[in-house]
């Protein structure tokens, strides 16, 4: 049920005439032909709305638009303009072509709130746009001329028309005007969250029917089906700004808010071909109302790509292309229930086909002729209900108004249950394909998002002091999210039904890849748009993982070698997050962590024997993890050489490796504490004044135990590097000792560093304190290669 | 400088043996090779390849060090320096020039329980083990190390005044043949 309060509707109809067309002529495609003007009307509106609330209620519970607006963008004492121009085809089809002009449409506060007391919102959004619609539709939908509705053809395209100062449309070389992205805001606590973007989608032969409900017996439902739809979509900006003193926002002013200077994330373009059908049955996860969805969608000729431009004005990507996306969604409910929007499915199952993805190539307008490719990636997933451990786990999340306790009455809590039955990803590298088979995850917890000052947190809220600290940005926050994921091993194969399971995960274990995890998370990644070189993103950061335990190597009994008791604790300050030439480039900022393993266990991850207690101290200085396409065309083992021929003659054997392929990187560097910048040192106290780099081996009581202290590396830092193959290996069979070439996992894992330095090796005891066994260590100079392929035992 | 040429040498494994021995055993057994090949579960890991340091030298190109093996006027192998005495005049020991590789195929790993076998001993050990299955062969080409003493960790650190003594140096070159697997287990409390 919708339910309007008061408010005024001031439309003003400025002309009609017949016959007639608006000015503004953007649209050009072959659907439109067919706009003949048989009998037509325009109708030019001024309109400028106010609402004061407009409410959605599902079983009494509402869900509230307060504060609607619509009137001229920048100016909210003018209506925005707008043209509706009505006609009818020659073969009886109806024709709606609509034109909004500079048009603003904001919501105050959006609030789910039963007795409509408590002050928490969503925030506000407002957008500023330019659009047009075009429609040809006739009666008689997908089974019958005489019921449903069928669009024959559409067009709807939001943006931004370029204007100059006294509002006349500035038009380009061409005499049509130019364009730029409609503004889209979101505003928590008075901070502002802008995305400038322009979407177009299009299409042919939408219907739609009511029909007998296949569902939900004894009810009809909607059933929309669109056998060719099509989109593109441009984001140009994606730009944060603090609560602005002065009083300018993009309300009053948008020329003048200041989010137009502030560093932007980068661009990001998407288009596709789509096609489905979906049934909407009335009743939602309450029998009583609500909304229910069932569909299945294939997205096809998928191309998605992030540029990031530097400050010399190159663009480098990260690219998808060649996306197919099948997927079939089973009851998704749609539910107001309490203080909360709940949206839950009883499953969803799909794949997903990448047929290229470039990393750190340079964008040219999408045309990707010449680069080279990591290779493609193809994911079968279900997410269904699943008990574990005598818990269900579901498929949901519930939206309630307000994020962190600390963040103002405003924001965003997802509480979430997440069921991932079963996952397989393939990846295929020339030709050959490595399955990470049997992905299995579950969990829940509240995930809160808000856009943060920190200056006003900090003068006028008390945040006690055992809360992570807050930082300006877009805060995502994690509290007490407890979950789990597996993953039962790799296939290698183009069929992973009869592939065979094999190791190799554990060779993922340098970037801290696990092939088991159990684990609450709390903490937060704040943030904020502009990376090291222009676009990108920057990060603060601080998460804690408690009660968690890693499986490093897991058999299908859950016999392994465990991390158990593990606390974990991980700080990053002014971290970023790049695109360039070589690839994706996380630079971790000031890094702070504290790995402590209560035990690590063989066999079984509660009970097994135990090693002992293993603690890991970092403390670094703009150490980069970076992912990259390719690696190496071949590698010889055995011996040496560039290719198969010196290899040959040096007594090896050369294994190629293909032009495509992953590389991942992690450079750390170790900073010596004393070599810290007082600024540095400052933030560093703020996170633990002890904070070194510290690797310790400990009885599980704790009594004993042996610990490298002060270590650190030069500013060239420690590197390791994988490239990440598939590729054939030759393999012995322990028994018989025959030889045979088998296709593996293969990880060329690659440190080096010049120096790793080590102040003190110390015997702990608890008598005697620690005691030095070494008074300094140093290894310099080091290349270490491990060319390494996992293979089914043969 | 003394130098030792070994070829077909097995027990190179015995230093993997002793980093373990605080609180962990290690064990060299011949687990039968057809028991091994059971293992074809996701925790039964199957490795091939090679390991290699310094193969076409190290990361630095200095007075000291160079990345052109060929160039015998200056190492290009890795180095590692420990002090065992804490005043300052203490020297350094050092493994320096340590350089060269090894290649294999069926290196085995994965944790299994031992609850029988071993003449019995077995069923009263049945406890969970790390077995490192080892290769059939494994081909060492030009591994390399001198042992010394030096006044500083890095010639780098005093190049006017380092001073560094090598007692001896090891060259391996040639195909060792393994058979058995090492075992791994803790003894820590839990």
């Amino acid at each position: 049920m919708f339910k309007l309060k008061s408010g005024y509707l001031f439309v003003c109809l400025a002309s009609a005439s017949f016959s007639t067309q608006a000015e503004l002529k953007l649209m050009d495609e072959e659907s439109l032909s067919g706009v003949t003007g048989q009998a037509g009307i325009t109708v030019e509106l001024d309109a400028r709305v106010e609402i004061d609330e407009l409410s959605y209620i599902d079983d009494g519970n509402p869900l509230a638009l307060q504060g609607v607006s619509i009137h001229k963008t920048g100016d909210d004492t003018q209506g925005a303009r707008g043209y509706v121009m009505v006609d009818v085809t020659a073969e009886g089809e109806m024709q709606i072509r609509h034109i909004a002009e500079q048009t603003h449409l904001q919501i105050d506060e959006i609030r789910v709130d039963s007795d409509n007391t408590a002050p928490n919102s969503f925030g506000r959004i407002a957008l500023d746009f330019d659009m047009e619609n075009f429609f040809q539709f006739s009666g008689g939908g997908r089974y019958s001329p005489d019921k449903g509705m069928t669009v024959s053809a559409y067009n709807s395209r939001i943006f931004g028309i370029v204007r100059d100062a006294d509002g006349n449309v500035v038009n380009g070389l061409d005499g049509n005007p130019l364009t730029k992205g409609a503004e889209f805001f979101y505003r928590d606590d008075g901070n502002d969250l802008m995305v400038s973007f322009d979407f177009e989608h299009w299409g042919t032969d939408w219907t739609l029917d009511v029909v007998d409900d296949p569902f939900k017996a004894g009810q009809e439902a909607l059933l929309i089906t669109y056998p060719d739809h099509h989109f593109k979509l441009t984001v140009d900006q994606i730009k944060f700004k603090t609560r602005d003193t002065a009083g300018n926002n993009y309300t009053t002013d948008p020329n003048n808010s200041g989010l137009e200077t502030q560093p932007n994330v980068g661009m990001i373009t998407a288009a596709a071909d789509v096609n489905g059908e979906m049934y909407i049955s009335a009743g939602g996860k309450d029998p009583v109302q609500g909304l229910t969805f069932n569909y299945n969608q294939t997205l096809s000729n998928g191309d998605f790509r992030y540029i990031d431009t530097n400050g010399a004005g190159e663009q480098y990507e990260v690219a998808l292309t060649g996306v197919t996306h099948q997927t079939q969604v089973s009851n998704l409910t749609f539910d107001v229930i309490g203080d909360s929007v709940w949206l839950q499915t009883e499953r969803s199952q799909g794949t997903i086909d990448i047929e290229n993805i470039y990393i750190g190539t340079l964008y040219n307008g999408g045309d990707d002729t010449g680069k080279s490719s990591m290779g493609s990636l193809h994911v079968d997933y279900l997410f269904e209900d699943q008990v574990v451990g005598g818990t269900t786990y579901t498929n949901s999340i519930q939206l309630t108004p307000k994020g962190n306790e600390y963040g103002g009455n405003k924001g965003i809590t997802v509480n979430t249950n997440w069921s991932l039955a079963n996952a397989d990803i393939g990846y295929t590298d020339n030709g050959n394909t490595v399955w990470v088979s049997g992905i299995q995850s579950y969990g829940s917890g509240a995930v809160t998002f808000d856009l943060i000052d920190a200056s006003l947190i900090a003068d006028t809220r008390s945040v006690p002091a055992s809360e992570d600290p807050f930082f300006d940005g877009i805060r995502i926050g994690f509290e007490n999210v407890v979950g789990h994921y597996s993953i039962d091993g790799l296939k290698v194969g183009d069929d992973k039904d009869t592939a065979e399971l094999q190791g190799g995960t554990e060779l993922l274990l340098p970037l801290q890849i696990f092939q088991e995890a159990y684990y609450t998370l709390n903490g937060h990644v704040t943030m904020l748009p502009g990376g090291s070189d222009n676009d990108g993103l920057t990060f603060n950061s601080d998460l804690h993982f408690t009660d968690t335990t890693f499986g490093l190597s897991v058999d299908q009994d859950g016999s392994g070698l465990w991390l158990d008791d593990v606390t974990y604790d991980i700080h990053m300050r002014g971290a970023t997050l790049d695109v360039d030439q070589r690839g994706v480039v996380f630079n971790r900022g000031l890094y702070v962590s504290n790995m402590d393993i209560g035990n690590v266990r063989f066999g079984d991850r509660a009970s097994g024997d135990s090693l002992g207690r293993v603690v890991l101290s970092r403390l670094e200085r703009d150490s980069t993890v970076y992912i990259a396409s390719g690696g190496p065309d071949g590698v010889c083992i055995g011996g040496s050489g560039g290719d198969s021929t010196i290899c040959s003659n040096d007594g090896g054997r050369w294994e190629e490796r293909g032009d495509q392929g992953l590389t991942i990187g992690l450079n750390s560097k170790f900073v010596d504490k004393d070599s810290l910048t007082a600024e540095e040192r400052a933030i560093v106290d703020g996170i633990d004044p002890n904070a070194d780099t510290k690797l310790g081996w400990y009885r599980a009581d704790g009594k004993v135990g042996i610990e490298a202290v002060g270590i650190s590396t030069d500013d060239e830092g420690l590197t390791v590097e994988l490239a990440v193959n598939v590729a054939d290996t030759l393999v012995r069979d322990k028994a018989t000792g025959a030889t045979s070439v088998k296709t593996g996992f293969a990880v060329d894992t690659k440190i080096e560093f010049n120096q790793l330095n080590i102040d003190r090796i110390n015997m702990n005891h608890h008598v005697g304190g620690a005691q030095p066994i070494f008074y300094g260590a140093r290894f310099e100079n080091v290349s270490l290669r491990a060319n390494v392929t996992a293979t089914p035992i043969p | 400088m003394m130098k030792t040429i070994i070829k077909n040498i097995a027990p190179v494994l015995a230093s993997i043996y002793v980093s373990f021995a605080a609180t962990a055993h290690a064990e060299l057994t011949a687990i039968d090779d057809a028991e091994l090949s059971d293992a074809v579960a996701q925790g039964g890991l199957y490795l091939s390849g090679e390991f290699s340091l310094n193969e076409e030298g190290g990361p630095i190109a200095d007075a000291t060090y160079t990345n052109d093996c060929t160039d015998e006027t200056k190492r290009c192998g890795a180095r590692f320096a420990y002090k065992m005495g804490g005043n300052p005049e203490n020297g350094w020991y050092v493994i320096d020039d340590w350089k060269g590789e090894a290649s294999f195929e069926g290196l085995t790993i994965r944790t299994r329980r031992v609850d029988s076998g071993f003449n019995g001993d077995g069923a009263d050990f049945d406890k969970e083990v790390l077995e490192i299955g080892l290769p059939s062969t494994m081909k060492f080409k030009n591994y390399q190390y001198n042992i010394g003493f030096a006044s500083h960790a890095s010639p780098n650190d005093a190049p006017g005044s380092y001073q560094q003594t090598n007692l001896y140096g090891i060259e391996i070159d040639g195909q060792v043949n393994m058979s058995g697997n090492m075992l791994i287990f803790p003894t820590a409390d839990k």
